[in-house]
Formats: structure tokens, sequence, C-alpha cells
């Protein structure tokens, strides 16, 4: 059964139990006042009988006879009976009632007490005193009106309840069709997404319900998805291409040791570079490696906490190894007071590289002109601004940046490269919670904008 | 950090407790104060009492004593003070934590190994306090604490930067690595302990709320890792 038959259905049952409930609680509480007015007309009658009965003064017992007669409404099949008590449990019987003997031992135990029968005639019996005897008074009559009105009444909730069961269905399925209808949408947009299109993003909203946390998640993994899917297919390519820069760092710290013969301090200085460049080659293989296997899960790692500033120092450091004349200059004067917001939880070597990239990016496409690279923190997030000044990218290659190999006409021409870096770069980021902005006019420049969001969600 | 205490047994990791505890005292009038727990004893009077509750120790307890003495005599900035407790609940041990302005409490091993049920309640009355609660580890030499690593669990809720200003608050070591643990440690505990051997991690940090169950958890750890591991707890970052 579809989920939107499901909530209408759940809607309409729900709605007329509670329906249901209120008709039956009315019903109960009509009937049961309509009978306490009744009996309270059957007990002023029967005080006024009593009255009558006990007075010797002719006209004053008249005068109750009128008032009984003209002052209070007369009720249909209205008679009354006044019995003599004798004793404890004996009085005077009139054969003209037919009431059970239950009935005239709760009065004589409780001194008054009625009853009604199937035809709603009512019996209403109290025991009065007057100079030292007791009298049984007896008043009954026919409640139709008491009857017709709850007849009416059960009408009014039957027809009522119907009613409202048929507006149920309809506000059932309304209420229905404004749950399901988003989940729908998100069931369309990701009928879209296949194996040749995961970069396609479920359009994320602004609420902060279960249904956008549902978009978000969705988006999260295609994210895990498609990184761990390119990064599978392109590992060979990838870890070609990132352990060149390690490795070109050995082989030029070797052909400088192996110039010509050297003290044994510089020897060991040279070693100790080369050491530093393996366990880094070791450590990214591994990072590479790992993220091949798993994909990256961020949940299931342990992760480096990184101060950021340190990473851009490390991998200012390595494009000094590799372009020794580089114009690469940190700005680190907008940094925050408190340094914790420097903290990044991250996996280092990935994170070096990434920034590294793009970073070589900008020196290289602009031909060794002046790199600008700006840090600032604050609470809620980390953004690091690589600015360059070199031949920029044309509007019409900005969408395919991120695809692997994919490499612009203009670069292409002039410059060696495979077009890896940057897709890597890309996923490793947004891995990491971060966001990859880029600006750029051709000919002019390039602004490359990496914002990491730090905040507590 | 000024007044450290440490409940005890006087057991031989004592001395490399006590060693530790020197190490993170800062300022010129420190003091390091070992608690030892006993029973009341049930007793008719006042002097009865007091004949009862003379503590005793054996030559060996003393020599260990006497070791720590010295460890804190070379210092010049902490005094050893030697704490005899009949009893413990709730109440007295925040009064005597307020009394002493206790800023840190080191448990050794062989005090939570003590099954002692007095021992044991102690111990769960300090888990329970917001105090922070240092655990050693298996090494019965003193420690130096450079890296850490923090082990995020999903209830607790605390940055690594609020963790971070904490701990810069009272020590000098700083945090490394983060493990965010989902369900339960276990699985981890692989990739944790390459990290370990990889950053050369050791100390583990933990940010604790008031739960039952928490003594376990980190035994758990301490157990499959061997580090120390500084409990914190989460209401006293803010």
């Amino acid at each position: 059964m579809q989920i939107k038959k499901k909530i209408t259905i759940t809607y309409i049952v729900l709605s007329g139990v509670s329906t249901l409930a209120l008709c039956l609680l009315v019903f109960f509480l009509f009937k049961q006042n309509n009978q306490y007015y009744f009996l309270k007309r059957l007990q002023d009658r029967a005080k006024i009988v009593a009255s009558i009965h006990y007075q010797h003064d002719p006209i004053k017992a008249e005068y109750y006879q009128n008032l009984k007669k003209n002052g209070l409404e007369e009720l249909i099949n209205e008679d009354d009976f006044v019995l003599r008590v004798n004793g404890e449990d004996t009085f005077e019987y009139n054969t003209n009632l037919d009431l059970p003997s239950e009935f005239y031992a709760d009065v004589m135990k409780n001194g008054s007490s009625w009853t009604v029968n199937s035809e709603h005639q009512y019996h209403y019996a109290q025991i009065f005193k007057e100079s030292g005897q007791r009298y049984m008074v007896i008043v009954t009559a026919r409640d139709r009106r008491g009857n017709t009105s709850l007849i009416y009444i059960s009408r009014i909730l039957i027809f009522g309840g119907l009613a409202f069961i048929i507006i149920a269905y309809f506000f059932g399925r309304f209420l229905a069709t404004r749950f399901i209808n988003p989940v729908s949408r998100i069931t369309k947009e990701v009928k879209r997404i296949s194996a040749s299109n995961l970069h396609n993003r479920l359009p994320e909203t602004e609420e902060s319900d279960e249904l956008a946390d549902l978009t978000r998640t969705f988006n999260d993994m295609l994210d895990r998805l498609e990184t761990s899917f390119e990064i599978q297919a392109n590992f060979i390519n990838n870890a070609s291409h990132e352990l060149k820069t390690p490795i070109t760092t050995i082989i030029a710290e070797t052909e400088i040791a192996l110039l010509k013969e050297r003290e044994t301090g510089e020897y060991v200085t040279s070693l100790e570079n080369i050491n530093k460049q393996a366990s880094r080659l070791g450590n990214l293989t591994e990072s590479l490696l790992k993220l091949t296997q798993t994909g990256y899960d961020g949940k299931k790692q342990v992760q480096d906490i990184a101060r950021i500033d340190e990473v851009l120092m490390d991998v200012k450091c390595d494009i000094n190894k590799i372009y020794p004349n580089n114009r690469v200059t940190i700005n680190l004067s907008n940094l925050p007071e408190d340094d914790s917001f420097l903290m990044l939880p991250c996996n280092r070597p990935l994170l070096e590289l990434a920034i590294g990239n793009i970073i070589t990016n900008g020196v290289k496409y602009s031909d060794n002109e002046e790199v600008f690279v700006t840090l600032s923190a604050n609470k809620e997030n980390i953004k690091i601004s690589i600015t360059d000044i070199g031949i920029g990218i044309p509007p019409e290659d900005i969408p395919y940046l991120y695809e692997p190999f994919f490499r612009g006409k203009k670069a292409a021409s002039k410059y060696v490269g495979y077009g890896l870096g940057l897709p890597l770069a890309m996923k490793i980021i947004r891995m990491h919670g971060g966001e990859l902005l880029i600006q750029s006019e051709s000919g002019k420049g390039t602004v490359v904008n990496i914002v990491f969001t730090t905040a507590q969600h | 950090m000024k007044n450290i205490l440490i409940p005890t047994t006087v057991e031989n990791d004592i001395l490399a407790a006590v060693k530790t505890a020197v190490k993170y005292t800062t300022g010129t009038n420190c003091s390091i104060v070992l608690m030892m727990l006993q029973k009341i004893p049930n007793t008719y009077s006042a002097s009865q009492f007091l004949r009862e509750t003379t503590p005793s120790c054996t030559p060996a307890q003393n020599s260990l004593l006497n070791q720590c003495r010295e460890v804190v005599t070379q210092t010049g900035n902490c005094r050893l003070l030697i704490h005899h407790q009949c009893g413990m609940s709730a109440p007295l041990l925040k009064n005597l934590m307020d009394h002493l302005g206790t800023d840190l409490v080191i448990l050794t091993r062989s005090y939570k190994e003590e099954k002692n049920n007095l021992h044991t309640t102690c111990r769960q009355l300090l888990l329970n306090s917001k105090y922070p609660i240092l655990h050693l580890g298996d090494e019965s030499e003193e420690y130096n604490f450079n890296k850490a690593l923090y082990l995020e669990y999903p209830k607790v809720d605390l940055g690594i930067h609020e963790v971070q200003k904490l701990i810069n608050e009272q020590f000098s070591f700083k945090i490394v690595s983060q493990a965010k643990i989902e369900e339960s440690i276990d699985e981890m505990v692989p990739h944790i302990a390459e990290t370990i051997s990889k950053n050369n991690i050791d100390i583990l940090i933990e940010a604790r709320r008031t739960a039952k169950k928490s003594g376990r958890k980190e035994q758990s750890v301490n157990h499959n890792l061997g580090l120390p591991l500084l409990s914190v707890h989460a209401e006293t970052v803010t």
C-alpha cells in the first residue's frame, strides 16, 4: 500500500475513533442531563402533592391544587399517589402501581428513589413526615420530550459523525499529499542521478526539518560515493600524479648530494631530508590507499588535529623544493587571537596534498608570478584564499574543472599537466566538510577560496 | 595546577603517580594529597574509635611512602600530605575536595583494580564528580605528556576547540589526533593503536558526562591501549 493511502486511512481511523468517543460522551452526558431535570420536576411535584395531602384547610389545599395544575407545566401520563407508612417495612399498598419490591425497599431505606421503565415512564418516590406520621409520595409521568430530544441528538451525532469522516477523508488526503510531496520530489531527483552523473546533487532547502536532513544525508552519501567511485577509478592516476612531488624532491636531494664528495654532516642532513620525504611518501601512499579501499567515511577514521597555518607553512616548504624561485606569499596577518580557531580535524597528508595542488597550480599557470595565500579564521569557519595573476580560466571551461583529465585548451597548449590535481583537491576538501569556490577571469587571474566550516552542528 | 589528589592503597605504582603529579604542579605552594581510605569501625566510645582507626602500614608501604616524600621534597614547591579518610560518601567527598581545593585527581591502575566496596564507591563518586581525572596506564615509571588523542563520544558533543582550550589552561600537551567513537570503542581500537604508534601519542583524552557506566568504558580503553587517559567533565567546559 502506498504511504499516501496509509496516511489517509490512519488519519480517518484516528479522527473517526476520536469523533466516536466524543459523540458517545456527548450522548451520555445529554441523556443524564435530561434525566436529572425531569427527576427535578417530579421532585417538585412530589413536594406539592405532599403539601396538598397535609393541608387540613380546604382553601389552602385548593390553592396548592391550582398551583400544581396551572403553575406547573403538565406532564404526560401524570399521576400521584400518597401511601401511608405504617412501620419499618410496612406501608399501604396501591394496586394501580406496578413497581418492583426492590424499589419500595430502596425508598424505605434511603428516603427517596426513582425508576424508569422501557416506555420512558418515570416513577419518583419520596418519604415525607407529618406530625409523627410518615408518608410515601409517588409521582409518575412519562418523559416523551426527553426521549424525542435524545433521538434528535443521536441523529445529529450520527449524521455529523458521517459528515466528519467524509471531511476527514479529504483532510487526510491533503495531509498525505503535503507530507509525501517533498519525498516524491526527492525520489524524482534521485532517479535523475546515476553512475554517469554522480556529481549531481539534490537541491538543498533552507529548512531544518527531517526532509531537509534526509536531503543533506543523501547529498553526503553522494559525496562519499562519488569520491570513492572516482578515487577508485583513478587510483593509479592519482597515485602517480601525487607521488611525483616527493620523488622529485628525493631525486633532487640525491643528485645534489652526489655532485661532489661531502662532509659526513652534510650526508647526514641529506639522508635526513631523504628520509623525511620518503616517510611523507609512505604516509601519502597509505592515505591514498585507505581512501581507495574504504572511500572516505570520516567517521571511522582517526583524524589528525592540524593547525591550518602550520599546514600552509609545510605546503610552502614543499613548494620551495620544487619551485625554488616561487613567489608564493603567505599572509597570516588576519589570524584570530584565539588560536584554537585554526585547528581543523583532518587527514593531514591529504589536506596538504590538496592545498599544495591548488597553490602549485597558481604558481604553474602564472609563470611563476606572485601567488598570495591569505588565511583567516573565526569561530564558524576557516578560509584560505589563493590569488594568482596567471592565465585565468575561460568561462566555458569552468563547469569541467572537476572532471579528471580535463584540461583547458589554453592550459594544455602551453603547460605540461594531466588534469588530475584539481579534481582530487576538490574531493579531498569536500570530504573535510569544506567548499572550494573558484572565481576566474581569462587572462587576469584566478581566486580560489577554500572554506572549512568548523562550528559544531 | 596547585593541588592534586591521589586516592591510593599504597602499591608500587604510587611512585609513578607522585612523580607525574609533581611534574604538573605549577606555582610555589602546591600540595599532593595521598588519600588512604579505611572503613569506619563499629565502636562504642570515642577512644575505642581512635584506637581502631590508627592507620597501619607494612614496611614495604612505609618505604614507598618515604620514596614519595623524597620525590616531593626535591621539588621545593610541593608538599606531600597523607590524608586518612574514614568512610566515604558523596557529600563527604565533595566537601573534602572543596577543602583541599583539588584541581586534578590521579587514579592509578592498582587503585582501579581494588575490589573492596569502599574503594569502588569512592572511584564511582570520583567518576561522577566534575573534577578532571587522570587515569594512569600500565607503565610504572613517570609520565611525560606531549601529544594527545581525543576520543569523541557521540553523547558528549564537545568540540575539539573547547577541549583544547580546557587542556591549555592546565597542561602543556597538544591534541594532535581525534577519533570519533560512534558505537563501541572496540572497532576503533586498531585504528587508534595505529595512530598512537604513528604520531607518538602518549595520552588519551575523553570528555565525560555524569554517567554510571563511564568507569567501565574508560577502563576498556586503558586495557586495550595501555596509555594514560585524561578524563575531563563536559560540563566544566563552557
